[in-house]
């Protein structure tokens, strides 16, 4: 039994197109694929080269290092607290914190405090819990935390790279104190909070 | 009948409907022209991306949940969309408080600034069309965050849909006249060249 001819895509397959899970289809080029397939090549290359700003003649800032791992010598250190009286045991969110990032700068934050000052709360109850938010969005993994992160002399510092704000962005953070809590929770405790890091010039 | 000629009217998905009349000052207009040269070019295929795969999952109060689509490299986005229903399976507008951001992963540059609302891509079917379609580079994946910012209500049975246009394999004229499907005969090798 003679060999079956092979098929056309299977021959494609070995193009020098770099790419990979090319869809089993073919098509005939004409003068605007030629057209998306120049550009696709001209990104690639830039991509290769190191991107944009490497191959860039502009006067933009340059960063060696990505600003929101390390802090750049433009960069300029933050620190801002927050401290109200226990709230209300009502079940709402009750803002403690709220700040807005600089225009022309972006950000990153890797250090957070959330803590009660008083007794009676048990870490990881929920009776107790805080929020933190940037714009609309409730930050993934700090939306729902109930448990204390540090305290004002040894803030939590969040691993890998911290979380990073853009120019413009509001910072929120909240506390919620359960229904019922306060029945156990210090009345004469606070609710501190803080958020530490650094801003970094925009490119 | 080559697509890439500027006086061969084009006929695509984008607008099936060829008694409506377009009005060439809005957003849409000026959008369909910027994808003129994608929409004239022959070796693309449509490909809808759906994140997540599950529909039924579930986004609790405060959640953000992640995922990573992946895109052919070389492939553009070029519009997105919301589809979302209820437990009858009727299809509703997406709350304002489900938040959607989408980074393209070569780059880590989100599509917008910051997290948008669900209900700005809800538009009866319709993909809300990026100004510029975004080219997906090596090594072809797009971020996809989805958030609940209620307090109180699940999101569930939603989806986000990322449209795009998929390279296809190119033949020249030599391989299209030495490929067996085509005419030519078979090489021992299979090869053609």
């Amino acid at each position: 039994m003679s060999t079956p001819a092979p098929l056309a895509v299977e021959v494609v397959r070995r193009s020098s197109y770099t790419g990979e899970g090319f869809p089993n289809c073919i098509r005939i080029a004409n003068t605007a694929d030629r057209c998306l397939r120049g550009d696709t090549g001209m990104w690639s290359t830039i991509q290769k080269l190191g991107g944009i700003h490497r191959v860039s003649i502009s006067e933009m800032i340059r960063y060696d290092r990505e600003p929101w791992l390390l802090m750049p010598q433009l960069g300029r250190r933050f620190h801002r607290r927050g401290s109200v009286v226990l709230p209300l045991d009502d079940g709402l969110d009750n803002l403690v914190l709220e700040w807005v990032v600089p225009v022309g700068y972006d950000g990153v934050i890797n250090q957070l405090v959330s803590m009660f000052t008083g007794v009676g709360f048990i870490e990881g109850s929920g009776d107790i819990r805080w929020r933190l938010r940037l714009n609309e969005w409730w930050v993934r993994d700090y939306a729902n935390v109930v448990t204390s992160l540090g305290d004002v002399q040894q803030p939590f510092t969040l691993a890998g790279g911290g979380i990073r704000v853009k120019a413009n962005q509001r910072v929120r953070m909240y506390v919620n104190i359960a229904v019922g809590a306060g029945a156990w929770l210090d009345p004469l405790g606070r609710i501190v909070v803080s958020t530490a890091g650094w801003f970094y010039p925009l490119r | 009948m080559d697509t890439s000629d500027p006086t061969v009217p084009i006929v695509d998905g984008f607008l099936y409907d060829l008694t409506l009349q377009q009005w060439g000052r809005d957003y849409r207009a000026s959008v369909l022209g910027q994808l003129e040269t994608h929409r004239r070019a022959a070796s693309y295929r449509v490909r809808w991306i759906v994140v997540p795969d599950d529909s039924f999952e579930l986004l609790l109060p405060y959640d953000t949940v992640e995922y990573q689509a992946r895109i052919t490299p070389g492939s553009y986005l070029w519009g997105v969309s919301v589809a979302m229903r209820n437990a009858a399976g009727a299809v509703i507008t997406p709350p304002v408080n489900m938040l959607v951001r989408i980074t393209e992963g070569a780059t880590k540059i989100p599509l917008y600034d910051d997290f948008i609302s669900a209900a700005s891509f809800d538009l009866q079917g319709v993909p809300q069309m990026l100004s510029q379609p975004r080219l997906i580079l090596e090594p072809g994946y797009v971020q996809v965050e989805v958030a609940n910012a209620d307090p109180v209500n699940n999101i569930t049975q939603a989806q986000v849909l990322l449209w795009t246009m998929e390279p296809c394999l190119i033949l020249n004229e030599i391989q299209l006249r030495e490929c067996p499907p085509f005419g030519g005969a078979a090489k021992p090798n299979g090869g053609i060249l």
